[in-house]
């Protein structure tokens, strides 16, 4: 999953929209970052699902056994929300952190079980995912309800928002509506994107 | 590698038409309501 962590980041933004988008987007994001990272030390790294189906949409096992487990995750949740505590205030920390944290619960929802709930697996506790990308139907429209549900809310948002002081009411409309347009766009380019494998 | 460009796009090029969006106002107006 890629385009639903997104489409839920914009949908947060009616929720806390003094948070920037960027920090929003950053955040739902953020497990991944991290696995880049780990995946160039050659830490973290993924294999396909099924080696004949190469790299289609949801064909994958994620050995990221640090960034995605669990307690990996709340701890990345954790610091983060501080550091945007410091900037955006205990409300926008909390809701940074929650952004972050999202990650994996929809991660969780999709993939097979290759999520580990202490960092490297510690004790071998059993992994978790509960494999809706076996369905990869499934898995899309859930991925397109939540794109679609965050453009929808963020274009709520930003059309409803009042004209600054002295401004022209129908320049910040047309701002509203090419912000919303473009998230939007980009939302659903990114789920055709993922989904066709490109 | 087109994935991997959108999902950049919609950090800076999504980030920029939001950040020119009055959204300090939507805050100032939460605050007022709040008091």
């Amino acid at each position: 999953m890629i385009a639903g962590h997104y489409g839920l980041a914009a949908g947060v933004k009616a929720w806390e929209p003094r948070l920037p988008l960027w920090a929003l987007m950053l955040s739902t994001f953020l497990l991944d970052v991290v696995f880049i990272f780990l995946n160039i030390a050659g830490i973290e790294y993924i294999t396909p699902a099924n080696p004949e189906l190469g790299n289609s949409y949801g064909n994958a096992l994620i050995h990221a056994y640090y960034t995605h487990s669990l307690l990996g995750a709340l701890l990345i949740a954790a610091v983060a929300g501080a550091f945007a505590g410091r900037q955006w205030g205990r409300r926008g920390g909390i809701t940074i952190a929650a952004v972050v944290f999202s990650h994996w619960i929809l991660d969780l929802l999709v993939h097979r079980p290759d999520l580990p709930i202490l960092p490297g697996n510690a004790g071998n506790l059993p992994l978790l995912g509960f494999g809706l990308w076996q369905v990869p139907v499934a898995s899309a429209v859930i991925e397109l309800a939540l794109v679609l549900a965050g453009a929808y809310l963020y274009y709520r948002s930003a059309t409803g928002l009042p004209s600054a002081q002295g401004a022209n009411g129908s320049s910040q409309r047309i701002r509203a509506l090419t912000a919303s347009g473009v998230t939007a766009a980009l939302l659903l380019l990114l789920l055709a994107s993922d989904f066709l494998g490109l | 590698m087109l994935t991997i460009i959108l999902m950049l796009a919609l950090i800076i090029v999504a980030g920029w038409f939001d950040s020119r969006l009055n959204w300090q106002q939507t805050d100032r107006t939460a605050q007022e309501e709040r008091s």
